[in-house]
């Protein structure tokens, strides 16, 4: 492979976010540690407005339609790419602004908070653009290096420290089986970029290779049987962290996938939707039935992620372009709900020092709108309409039913009632239960922000959803090519039901 | 007329919820209250309107207000469509629940959340209309689950009421069983055609197999099952009564749990295709009519014998839908939301004199302390009785004729046993309350009061509804209801007419000397012979005891689905827990562990992964031995133990020519 470095001014344009992002944190950085007199908090909101400047300049390509590669095409701008970054850009925003007060609880290195926080999610819109397997691990591994550290944040905390510790082995233990995986196809092909292993024929390295990069992808995002991290992850990490590690890995990881299922392996699709059905089953049916018996609000929502990761794996499952549009329009709904959940139970934990679900009784008369919103959020998780959550599972089963996939919304279906049960169970604690302390809860202004730009998405993408829904239409037109099935499983005519 | 005014039936009530939810705290209930009853008074007003140009011009009308889903092949317009059985349902829902609201305020004056209250309503309202105007399925599921959501916030209404909390809970997840099949059968209706829309749906229905339109129309039947409380998901609508009655009387009663109906009547082009989910339907509504009557008979809280009787009272309208008499159904819910609205607004009534005393034992005797009360609900009763000429007399009636005629024999049997049951209770119900010797203590007796005139004027009107409501029915399958409904209902082949005078006067003869029989049984035990109940009682206690406790049904269902469900959770994450804790030991250890692990990864996951199937046996069984102790490895052994399962799977696969299994699962 000849390796050229001739980059033009022009080339580089398509990396201004990224480039921005490295001086801006750069900035963030210096401030830092040159004028420690600085007020954090401040840090804080000139790490938004350098998001915000990022953002901007993403939805000014997306308008312009910018698309090309750099780096021998290592490094790809196309319109998903540019969704995805706008996906990441946006929670590492309202994650910032949810950490203020949180921050407050950090003995030392607050301020490197702040640059960890945008490392990582430059590292993620690296992630985004990934295009060959050697970028995939670099960039993977390059996101995952700030959250090792922000994981293990609370230097005093037991858990926190067991939590980063079991992270930290675990995702190295993942990035192993990546690099194996990636050697054994690049063995198999003597390619790296995507859409050249396509034209591989299949042999037994090449499949095992694949199944590796898809173990360490399905760690990335949680996806069962390689969810096993999650729930004390999610539980000992600052809770800031764990609603970040709970939705912007998970997109980064999905824009990985849908390329490498769509682009490198979508002459192989009948090999590998049984895969992808097993693991949307399994993640779907485990992650509900053990959110029954959490106690605690982060581990509920931990395995409440892993359910709903499933649910995102139907899309994929489905391989269609319709598919991919589902998977970006669930993964923004669940963006909004999640992050507001989250938001919640950060904002509660600053206030009453907890997070077990116990002291959310009689939250709605300490503080109405801390609990309204949170039945919103939850209630969107639930699939329940007019909201959000409802737009995006509809939209996912549809695309999997188009495909003929009844076991799995069968499945998809039972899982959707069983989740109701655990979220209804918060709901009735905070709205019907007696509260301990009847003192009110007062929320601070950029968690009331958070709070407020969630509820507006959560409510937004349920009742007018068009404008959305024709943004990822777009976003994954470069899928349009992947059609129904091929000859090689049933064809969709021949049904249980005899349809 | 103008489309905007269809739109704006829904838009009413919607900004009265949004005012009294945003601003409701800073003016008074009386504001609220008034907010919320005018926008459902202008609600039936509009719905007047439209109902008076459904007259004249008759025809389908369809205004779509806005684009809503459009992604691929997938699109949906938030739409509306107006017909003659839309029209019949949107005159019930803002009619009924316009009295309802204004009772309401009566009721619930005084109460601590009065504006909550009438957001939740006027919410309610929103959800219901949307339900019965849509013209797809997927704004009926809108409505669908709204009305669940509503129906879930209300019976939680009384936040300090532990049971009011659990029969919350209870309702929405049961809600869930049935909307998870009803999504099913959207799903599939997407599937064969393409799009959701009623009109394009029903135009091309002759193109299902048999086989496809059975597994649609069952699967709408869990749905309708779920939300209309049939058997065997009946289970969370007597637990509902413990939200306020007015919720009860609106939602419990005559509106939402009606929905069932309407979606089958709705999707009678469907059901027609498949006999097989004709009977299903009704053998459901047949079972559920006699079943939930027979526990009606020994319950001793008012408003349970009512939610008991509206069970049975759905499962007669169950049964019209599924021996086709789609019309009569109709006519049922319609003059079921009338009287079963009126009783349950009377013993509302009831509770509000008695300072909210619900159990029958310790009533009696209040006819002369509260006339007005006791005046309507004696015509409701007389109505769900089906005494000749009341509202219910009429259209049971019909649904019991059609069965004879259509020689159903078995369930027509099964409805007049029910009828003589309901008879039965409900005259039990009304000699209990309102008879006989005073059985409250002293301090209740002397504080007995009528209702203010904002309660009892909506009960007139229902109690008029209830006696006059029958005539449009009249002469039955013949009656201005049945042409005005046709367009919408009517049966692929034509129903049969050709019904001689004499069995129709015939049946209606039969009809009232049931109903007759059942008020005269329950005059000589509770009020010619008060003594001769306990006795009987005492004679068969082993089945005054199954009736009593309900046939141990919500036990069964708590055995056989909540305890196991929890059980596995609590099992799993005790799996989870005790895999991990070795790490609350001590971070100490881990240092080790990760040594351990990279000499352990470099010896066993590269090399066997060489030899990836040779060795997975080998590798597998030791992960899992070391499974026992727990430390961070094991969360790598999980990992890789599943990465072995999906590689044997794949190779097995892979080798048995990409067939085998994977079709399977399909």
């Amino acid at each position: 492979m000849t390796f050229s470095l001739t980059l033009t001014p022009a080339d580089l344009l398509l990396m201004l976010p990224e480039l921005f992002l490295t001086l801006w944190l750069c900035v963030i950085l210096t401030i830092d540690f040159s004028l420690p007199r600085f007020p954090k908090r401040n840090l804080a909101y000139l790490s938004v407005l350098g998001l915000a400047v990022v953002l901007a300049n993403l939805i000014w390509f997306d308008r312009a339609g910018m698309t090309g590669t750099l780096f021998n095409h290592m490094f790809v701008v196309d319109r998903m790419a540019i969704f995805f970054k706008i996906f990441i850009v946006v929670t590492t925003i309202l994650v910032i602004l949810a950490s203020i007060d949180y921050v407050k609880r950090f003995k030392f290195f607050k301020g490197e908070y702040y640059f960890l926080v945008l490392m990582s999610a430059l590292g993620m819109m690296f992630m985004a653009s990934a295009n060959d397997l050697l970028s995939i691990f670099i960039t993977l591994e390059f996101s995952t290096f700030g959250f090792y550290v922000l994981v293990a944040y609370l230097r005093d905390d037991p858990a926190s420290n067991e939590a980063g510790l079991k992270f930290f082995i675990l995702g190295v233990f993942a990035a192993g089986l990546l690099a194996y995986g990636i050697s054994l196809v690049y063995g198999e092909t003597g390619k790296l970029v995507l859409s050249d292993i396509a034209a591989a024929p299949a042999t037994p390295g090449l499949i095992i290779g694949y199944l590796l990069i898809f173990a360490a992808l399905g760690f990335k995002i949680g996806a069962a049987p390689f969810h096993s991290w999650i729930p004390d992850t999610y539980h000992g990490a600052p809770t800031p962290v764990t609603a970040f590690l709970s939705i912007a890995p998970k997109g980064a990881a999905f824009a990985i996938l849908l390329r490498l299922f769509f682009i490198s392996l979508a002459a192989f699709k009948p090999a590998w939707v049984l895969l992808l059905v097993l693991a949307s089953i399994l993640s779907m049916t485990y992650g509900n039935i053990v959110a029954i018996a959490q106690k605690n609000i982060k581990r509920l929502l931990a395995y409440s992620g892993i359910a709903q990761i499933g649910n995102v794996l139907i899309g994929l499952a489905a391989g269609t372009k319709m598919g991919g549009d589902a998977i970006l329009f669930y993964l923004l709904t669940y963006l909004f709900a999640n992050l507001g959940a989250f938001a919640i139970v950060i904002a509660v934990g600053n206030l009453i020092n907890s997070d077990e679900i116990e002291d959310y009784n009689g939250l709605n008369r300490r503080s109405p709108f801390l609990a309204f919103a949170m039945l919103v959020f939850l209630l969107s998780l639930a699939g329940v309409p007019p909201l959000a959550g409802f737009i995006g599972k509809l939209y996912i089963f549809i695309a999997a039913i188009k495909e003929g996939l009844y076991v799995l919304l069968i499945v998809g279906l039972i899982n959707v009632v069983i989740s109701m049960y655990y979220y209804l169970v918060v709901v009735k604690k905070m709205y019907i239960n007696e509260p301990v302390d009847n003192s009110p809860l007062t929320v601070s202004a950029p968690m009331q922000a958070v709070i407020y730009a969630s509820l507006a998405g959560t409510l937004a993408l349920g009742i007018y959803p068009q404008p959305i829904i024709d943004w990822v239409v777009s976003a994954t037109m470069m899928f349009s090519h992947i059609v129904a099935p091929a000859t090689a499983v049933a064809p969709s005519t021949a049904l249980p039901f005899g349809g | 007329m103008y489309d905007w005014l269809i739109i704006a039936i829904p838009v009413f009530p919607l900004v009265a919820v949004l005012l009294n939810g945003l601003l409701g705290s800073r003016y008074s209930h009386d504001i609220a209250g008034r907010i919320a009853c005018s926008s459902v008074g202008l609600s039936f007003a509009a719905a007047l309107v439209v109902f008076a140009d459904q007259l004249q011009t008759g025809g389908v009308r369809e205004v779509i207000a806005y684009r809503w889903i459009f992604g691929g092949d997938l699109n949906i317009n938030l739409a509306f469509l107006i017909d003659p059985l839309s029209c019949i349902m949107l005159l019930v829902v803002t009619g009924v629940g316009f009295l309802i609201h204004l009772y309401s305020v009566g009721y619930m004056h005084g109460e601590e959340g009065f504006t909550r209250f009438f957001t939740y309503m006027n919410l309610f309202m929103v959800s219901m209309l949307l339900l019965v105007m849509g013209n797809n399925y997927v704004v009926l599921f809108i409505g669908w689950e709204g009305v669940g959501l509503c129906s879930y916030l209300l019976i939680g209404y009384y936040y300090d009421k532990v049971s009011a909390a659990k029969a919350a809970t209870k309702a929405f997840v049961v809600n869930r069983i049935g909307d998870a099949g009803f999504l099913l059968a959207i799903f599939l209706v997407f599937y064969n055609f393409g799009t959701l829309d009623y009109t394009q749906v029903f135009a091309h229905a002759g193109q299902l197999s048999p086989k496809m339109a059975t597994a649609i129309a069952l699967c709408l039947l869990v749905g309708a099952i779920g939300k209309s409380a049939q058997l065997p998901l009946y289970t969370w609508l007597p637990d509902a009564m413990e939200g306020p009655t007015p919720v009860s009387a609106l939602i419990h009663a005559a509106t939402m749990v009606t929905a069932g109906v309407y979606m089958i009547a709705r999707n009678h082009t469907i059901y027609d295709l498949s006999p097989a989910a004709m009977t299903t339907v009704a053998v459901v509504g047949g079972t559920t009519a006699l079943f939930a009557a027979t526990i009606g008979l020994v319950q001793t809280d008012i408003k349970r014998v009512l939610a008991y009787s509206t069970v049975s009272q759905l499962g007669y309208m169950f049964l019209g839908c599924g021996i086709g008499a789609y019309t009569a159904a109709i006519f049922h819910l319609m003059t079921h939301a009338f009287f079963k609205a009126l009783l349950f607004l009377s013993a509302g009534s009831v509770i509000h004199a008695l300072g909210g005393e619900q159990d029958i034992r310790k009533m009696g005797g209040l006819s002369k302390k509260i006339p007005w009360t006791h005046a309507v609900f004696l015509i409701g009763t007389l109505a769900i009785a089906g005494i000749f000429p009341l509202a219910g007399f009429w259209s049971k009636d019909e649904i019991m004729a059609h069965a004879f005629v259509h020689h159903h024999y078995v369930l027509y049997g099964m409805a007049a046993i029910g009828a003589l049951l309901t008879s039965f209770y409900m005259f039990r119900l009304t000699y209990l309350t309102f008879y006989g010797r005073p059985r409250m203590d002293h301090h209740r007796a002397e504080h007995v009061h009528e209702s203010p005139m904002i309660m009892i004027g909506p009960l007139v009107v229902l109690a008029g509804l209830s006696v006059i409501g029958g005539f449009p029915g009249v002469p039955p399958e013949d009656g201005w209801f049945h042409h005005f409904l046709h367009p919408s209902v009517a049966a692929g082949a034509a129903e049969a007419h050709g019904v001689g005078l004499g069995l129709v006067v015939g049946l209606m003869g039969v009809a009232t000397v049931i109903a007759l029989a059942g008020w005269g049984v329950a005059h000589y035990l509770y009020s010619a012979r008060p003594e001769a109940a306990d006795q009987l009682a005492a004679r068969a206690p082993a089945v005054y005891t199954t009736l009593l406790n309900k046939y141990y049904v919500d036990e069964l269902y708590d055995r056989l689905f909540v305890e196991p469900t929890k059980k596995l959770g609590q099992a799993w994450d005790w799996f989870d827990r005790t895999i991990i804790d070795g790490l609350v030991r001590g971070v100490g250890e881990m240092t080790e562990g990760g040594a351990w692990l990279s000499t352990w990864i470099e010896k066993h996951v590269i090399y066997a992964g060489l030899n990836v199937i040779g060795y997975a046996n080998h590798l597998t069984a030791r992960a899992w031995r070391k499974l026992q102790s727990g430390m961070v490895h094991h969360y790598a052994a999980i990992i890789v133990a599943g990465l072995f399962i999906l590689v044997h799977l794949v190779v097995v696969w892979w080798t048995t020519g990409l067939s085998g299994f994977g079709v399977a699962l399909k």
